[in-house]
């Protein structure tokens, strides 16, 4: 008993030091600090570019050549949270990217790094925020910034901090935000090109949407009453519900599909492949005679297992900005070189490697300009032509989203002999609404 | 009564016998030891000096505590010094939070603001939530122990529901609407300001509003704490049937316990709302909750200075095991831990867990109660016990 | 509504109150025996559904012998756990120890995030999306095994703590600890025991909540949250308690989803999120330890 609490009185004073410790270490040594320090080694090939935050004359940790300097990019992603499956993929595929450009050489000089700087928000926004202030001072910028109001509560320091940064989510609002490179269509967009591809189908008279509130199923289904506004078609209201862990069921979602008059001839879901399969498989079997439309979320290989399999094959198509990951085009199969072979966790890889084309052609367009500050990025942005190899529409990036909208994307549909689950049946599906629409402000939410 | 205390101040204590007290006032008094004076004043020094100390980084990480550490007071007064475990924090926190921003935001095409100042916008913030949470009180003191706890948790529950669905008020899940900024005299104190000739930046002032107001609201709630309705508090804790037949009026008092922690709660959601400057329902779920109350319990029931290290502990934590965990060899390398066993992110998240598992293991009466151990050890120096 | 519709609301109302009820159970056994409400249970319970689809389709076992697997395994989890986190807390405060069981969620919800594979997994289960006619209603056959299943494991439950040696010992530790330890009864086994049988229910559970033709991830766990309006309507040591006030709330929830949205559209959506809580709130009204809890005896 005595040695006992011995033992324990020492690792009571223990802690206690090591916490003090802790706090009051100085957690920002400017010593170590690598965005800080400007160029001054004239002997490297750098030498006529200026840069400053986020950019250093040394090789990158684990450099492959250590004659070249280093970009610092943040990323603040959600690798714990709710949407891990989306952040972890993201992630995993901007580091393959990365690895493979600085494996052919980097560009103008420099090696990109997406380790050091990247942090984890657990889909919190406090933990995003805090986030933010530790990497502020040592990124170029930010390669991913996953969570909508996340992303906006940094907003403002950005601004002050001259810096850009790519959102890992597809709300509609980001056109409309100067500090945020929007690099696919918005999720508004998507459900307008779906429908227009459905229109040409079915025909489609009566639309209803059924989705999460708010950045993502709200902006879904926002995008099908744009669109059945324009086309002069019935929408028939948007279903609210929520994830099956918070709700207890779809039930309320497949009741107000079977209740509704005149049934929907399409469903626009806004949910998570979870949602996806109760729904489509509960309407299903319950006599529903309609189709559904998913946005990229709402599907996950693990679906082909479910029972609701079958009835997913039969009405079910799924839109994407970015083709499939086993699209043949340059992009993707620099892709799936880069991958070994092995298919992806799921599209949001895709959707991240593709991310990766626009900040190289941000990167590259400045170093081009010899200005890699982050003042630098910001002067290439207006008329900078984003390439993404073929994987999605390439275009010119500008101040007003109306005139670089994406107008084409992928129509795919559920097969079990797919790896991921799906394939594409139209790769650059589009139609006269999606051509002709356009935005003065976010489908939801405001900016 | 001794014949010193007839001569006033300077004779009111013996030299060399700081715990010998001879007036009640002076037993009774906020710093009633000189090493207590000299530590907070310490304390208190270093605190308003630490933004030209550290990073901006720890000065946001510093603000974070002193918001929470608000909140967790407010937890402590209500489930610490009353008794009353209420896992209900995170709906006045974020009542206080969605308040703030509607007194003090500004219209937009799809919520409301008037644009008040912060003098105007805190203490609503703050009245708002103690106001709602004197009209709920009376059902929670029906009940007790873990049943009030459950029956709180309800509250943030039916809260997240009118969160989500008053959306002229709060913008609606996944979307939130813009805080309350922090304007007092048209001066914005999350701006850069110049103020007496000294250039601060807007994290920085922030930060010591925040101080200013944790130690102005530290001190009125250990000033309750040593008060009638403190005593109050503490009979009905420890024993409420007694503290009835002693004459203490239950449930006035559980009431009044839920009214000021409401308020604590309501003024923490309205600074905190500030420093993450976009208000998002999702926020005020029950994780908040828990937080708070495993501030309490960390920090230490039942005291003020308990409840900031509480909120330190919580807030820094994942922080401190971020900057160590890297050392820790054999972590996978992909970012979903699929290479390995886990990645340095998701055993950041088990530390998390497991710390709060130890600390209450080691010391079930939190980290206060490791200093009263270290303080009385070197007490009692050189004899152990 | 018809009342095809109203009996096929009911039995949909039943099967998911079912659920709930059964989840509740590991609560109340854990609460019998050591005084605490255990956080860590929606984790347990996703950990279930992952073993059982593991024993399943990874192992190869029936899903009759992998959902008895699961179980085996989950109870052996729980058991570990409370011998490695809740037995040093015996003797301390019961919401330290209830703060033990949210560090153990933390921990244990990471765990399950990591085992998870992208996406989720779907469980194997022979019934799908299957439907029977009964009483006029067209019901999911899944609903009908969630009825039955956890009837029985209530029944097997109650039983053993109501008849057997074991099950005496365990209402001897819950009355009184240092009595029980006086009569010869191992409390901390009694305590490991409990927590044994407590996973073995949130086994099952994660079982029964992955049925209906989708898939199941770590984020599932947070359904067990439902349980604990259940424990309060019910009265948290009362097994019987919870099983009637599970049904009641999964029926309450069943019609209000359907209901809600066209009667009193003004509430909002996905009301029947907050009915479980509403109706608790008026239950404690008029008894504050539920319908079939055990009153605190007030001394001073």
């Amino acid at each position: 008993m005595r040695e006992n609490k011995r033992w324990r009185r020492t690792t009571a004073v223990a802690c206690a030091v090591a916490l003090l410790a802790a706090a009051c270490g100085n957690g920002d040594d400017p010593g170590t600090d690598p965005g800080t320090e400007p160029g001054t080694d004239p002997t490297t090939p750098t030498d006529e570019i200026a840069f400053d935050v986020g950019v250093t004359e040394e090789p990158c940790p684990d450099a492959v050549n250590d004659d070249t300097g280093c970009i610092y990019l943040g990323n603040i992603q959600d690798l714990t949270g709710v949407f891990q499956v989306v952040g972890t993929q993201w992630q995993e595929a901007q580091r393959a990217f990365w690895a493979a450009v600085n494996e052919a050489g980097g560009i103008g000089g420099f090696e990109i790094d997406v380790d050091t700087y990247l942090r984890d928000n657990a889909y919190d926004v406090t933990q995003h925020a805090t986030g933010y202030s530790e990497i502020r001072d040592s990124v170029l910028m930010l390669g991913a910034s996953l969570g909508t109001p996340h992303t906006e509560g940094i907003l403002q320091d950005m601004v002050d901090d001259n810096m850009i940064g790519i959102p890992a989510t597809a709300w509609s609002g980001w056109d409309f935000i100067d500090n945020v490179v929007a690099v696919v269509g918005s999720y508004c967009m998507h459900s307008v090109i779906h429908l227009d591809w459905a229109n040409a189908q079915l025909p489609v008279e009566n639309v209803m949407g059924i989705g999460f509130p708010g950045d993502y199923g709200g902006d879904v289904v926002a995008g099908a009453e744009r669109w059945a506004d324009e086309a002069g078609a019935n929408f028939l209201g948007f279903v609210e519900t929520g994830p099956t862990a918070v709700v207890g069921s779809q039930d309320a979602a497949i009741g107000a599909i079977l209740n509704s008059d005149p049934r929907p001839d399409v469903v626009v879901l806004g949910v998570t492949p979870q949602e996806t399969a109760e729904i489509v498989g509960g309407a299903l079997s319950q006599g529903f005679q309609g189709r559904f439309l998913g946005a990229i979320p709402t599907w996950a290989a693990p679906l082909t297992g479910t029972a609701a399999m079958p009835a997913l094959e039969a009405v079910y198509s799924h839109v994407s900005a970015v083709g499939l990951w086993d699209a043949e085009t340059p992009g993707h199969q620099a892709m799936r070189d880069a991958l070994g072979g092995t298919p992806p966790g799921n599209e949001f890889y895709t959707l991240g490697w593709a991310s990766g084309y626009a900040i190289q052609a941000i990167l590259e367009a400045a170093i081009a300009n010899g200005d890699l500050t982050r003042q630098g990025l910001i002067d290439v942005l207006d008329g900078l032509e984003m390439d993404y190899q073929g994987m999605a529409p390439s275009t010119t990036y500008g101040a007003d989203i109306n005139e670089h909208l994406q107008t084409t994307m992928a129509i795919n549909q559920p097969s079990a002999d797919a790896e991921l689950g799906l394939v594409t049946i139209d790769p650059a599906a589009t139609g006269p609404v999606a051509e002709s629409i356009t935005f003065d402000g976010p489908c939801v939410g405001n900016v | 009564m001794s014949a010193l205390a007839f001569f006033g101040l300077r004779d009111r204590r013996l030299r060399g016998r700081p715990t010998l007290y001879t007036d009640y006032g002076a037993d009774q008094a906020l710093l009633n030891t000189p090493a207590k004076r000299w530590s907070i004043l310490l304390v208190v020094l270093l605190s308003v000096a630490a933004p030209w100390m550290v990073g901006r980084d720890w000065v946001l990480l510093l603000t974070l505590v002193c918001v929470y550490a608000i909140g967790a007071i407010g937890q402590n007064l209500v489930s610490g010094y009353a008794g009353q475990v209420s896992l209900g924090h995170a709906f006045f926190v974020g009542l206080g939070a969605y308040t703030a921003a509607y007194f003090g935001g500004v219209e937009t095409a799809s919520v409301r603001g008037l644009e008040l100042e912060m003098w105007l916008w805190l203490p609503l913030a703050g009245l708002v939530p103690a106001f709602v949470g004197f009209l709920v009180a009376p059902l929670a003191v029906r009940v007790r122990g873990q049943y009030l706890a459950i029956l709180t948790l309800g509250l943030v529950f039916v809260g997240l529901h009118f969160f989500n669905e008053l959306r002229s008020f709060t913008g609606g899940p996944g979307v939130g609407r813009r805080a309350a900024a922090p304007i007092v005299g048209g001066m914005d104190l999350s701006r850069p300001q110049t103020i007496l000739g000294v250039d601060l930046d807007g994290t920085t002032l922030y930060y010591l509003v925040c101080l200013g107001l944790l130690i102005g609201f530290a001190i009125a709630a250990r000033n309750l704490a040593r008060s009638k309705v403190g005593r109050a508090f503490a009979a009905v804790r420890d024993r409420d049937i007694a503290a009835e037949i002693m004459g203490v009026p239950l449930t006035r008092t559980k009431v009044l316990a839920f009214t000021i922690s409401s308020f604590y709660a309501g003024i923490c959601g309205g600074l905190l709302a500030v420093v993450l400057r976009q208000v998002e329902p999702a926020k005020f779920d029950l994780f908040l909750s828990v937080e708070f109350l495993a501030m309490v319990l960390i920090g230490g029931i039942a005291t003020v200075s308990g409840s900031i290290i509480g909120a330190a502990f919580i807030v820094i934590l994942p922080r401190i095991v971020q900057d160590l965990s890297p050392i820790i060899p054999g972590l996978a390398t992909r970012a979903d831990g699929s290479d390995g066993i886990v990645s340095v992110f998701q055993l950041n998240r088990i530390l998390f867990g497991v710390l709060i598992i130890a600390f209450l293991v080691l010391e079930p009466r939190g980290i206060y109660g490791i200093w009263i151990r270290i303080r009385n050890y070197f007490k009692a120096w050189p004899f152990s016990y | 509504m018809d009342p095809a519709a109203i009996v096929g609301t009911l039995l949909r109302g039943l099967a998911q109150g079912s659920v709930y009820a059964l989840l509740a159970a590991g609560f109340v056994i854990i609460y019998r025996a050591t005084d605490v409400i255990n956080f860590a249970q929606p984790a347990l319970m996703v950990l279930g559904a992952y073993f059982t689809v593991w024993f399943a389709s990874t192992i190869g076992l029936p899903f009759v012998l992998a959902t008895v697997a699961a179980i085996i395994a989950m109870a052996l989890v729980a058991a570990l756990s409370e011998r490695v986190a809740l037995r040093p807390m015996v003797g301390q405060p019961v919401f330290s120890a209830a703060m033990v069981t949210v560090g153990l969620f933390f921990a244990l919800q990471i765990v399950a995030t990591r085992l998870f594979p992208t996406g989720g997994l779907s469980m194997p289960d022979p019934w799908g999306l299957d439907r029977m006619d009964l009483l006029g209603a067209s019901v999911p056959v899944g609903d009908m095994w969630r009825i039955g299943l956890v009837a029985l494991a209530f029944t097997v439950v109650g039983l053993f703590l109501a008849k057997s040696r074991v099950g005496l010992a365990m209402r001897a530790t819950s009355l009184d600890q240092e009595v029980a330890l006086a009569q010869g009864v191992n409390v901390g086994r009694m305590f490991g025991l409990s927590w044994a049988i407590a996973g073995a229910t949130a086994g099952l559970a994660g079982m029964l909540v992955g049925l209906g033709g989708s898939t199941v991830t770590a984020e599932t766990a947070f359904i067990a949250l439902k349980a604990l309006p259940v424990i309060i309507l019910g009265g948290m040591d009362s097994m019987k308690g919870v099983y009637l006030a599970g049904l009641l709330i999964g029926i309450a929830e069943a019609f209000t989803r359907i209901n809600a949205p066209a009667l009193v559209p003004y509430v909002g959506n996905n009301f029947d999120v907050v009915v479980p809580y509403l109706i608790m709130v008026l239950v404690l009204m008029v008894r504050p330890y539920g319908f079939f809890g055990t009153a605190e005896v007030q001394r001073v």
